[in-house]
């Protein structure tokens, strides 16, 4: 799915378990992390925002 | 001001190292507790966000969802520059594209609901459609023709509206 080397972040919370290749993962050398809300990382997006007029329009 | 939805603890090893997003007592105002769909909300000193005047009220209700996608993308080492893709375009998936796409990374999106790949498409995403679970970035790189296989993927797999499990 991605490049060589590529990493690969999990957000969501499937329903189901996902398969997962895991010869791709070690030939093509990804790397697959999940990633839980965040931490200190409001303030350094209304820091974003703030400094660069960054209008959200999702 | 904006706020932080995470409750925790502030004594354990991950919350004095500030990442108390992975505290086994936390959890997130509205999920864990009353939620801030309400008139008025309560929450804890520790969870308050300044925000400076150039950021307008409609930015800062957006704060959260969009420091969801910027933590993402600091998991997967996200550079300006670079290639990601975001599987899914729904709020979290939406915001994600945002964040990145102020970051100066070249976003494409595959999201398989028309009305959510529509809404990429008029914010400028180059937009994907996805035929099946199967499918590989091999086939997606060479349907979509793009240039270059991506540099980092991030995912918003579906998730049931209730019963998220509270992080342990």
């Amino acid at each position: 799915m991605t490049l060589r080397g590529g990493r690969i972040a999990v957000v969501g919370l499937p329903k189901r378990p996902p398969e997962i290749d895991a010869a791709r993962l070690v030939l093509y050398e990804r790397s697959l992390v999940g990633s839980l809300g965040y931490a200190n990382d409001l303030p350094r997006v209304a820091s974003m925002i703030a400094a660069a007029g960054w209008i959200p329009s999702a | 001001m904006s706020a932080d939805a995470c409750w925790r603890c502030e004594q354990c090893e991950a919350c004095l190292a500030g990442e108390y997003n992975r505290c086994a007592q936390s959890g997130s105002i509205g999920l864990a507790s009353d939620g801030a769909f309400a008139p008025l909300v309560r929450f804890p000193a520790y969870c308050v966000v300044p925000l400076a005047e150039e950021v307008s009220d409609r930015a800062g209700a957006l704060l959260e969802p969009l420091a969801v996608g910027l933590h993402a993308l600091d998991r997967v080492h996200a550079r300006a520059g670079e290639t990601v893709v975001v599987l899914g375009f729904g709020p979290i998936g939406a915001c994600t594209a945002e964040v990145a796409s102020a970051m100066g990374l070249d976003v494409l999106v595959s999201e398989p609901g028309p009305e959510r790949r529509a809404r990429a498409e008029e914010l400028g995403y180059a937009v994907h459609v996805p035929e099946g679970e199967k499918r590989d970035g091999h086939a997606l790189g060479a349907r979509a023709n793009w240039r270059r296989r991506p540099d980092r993927v991030w995912t918003r797999a579906a998730c049931p509206p209730r019963s998220r499990p509270r992080p342990t």
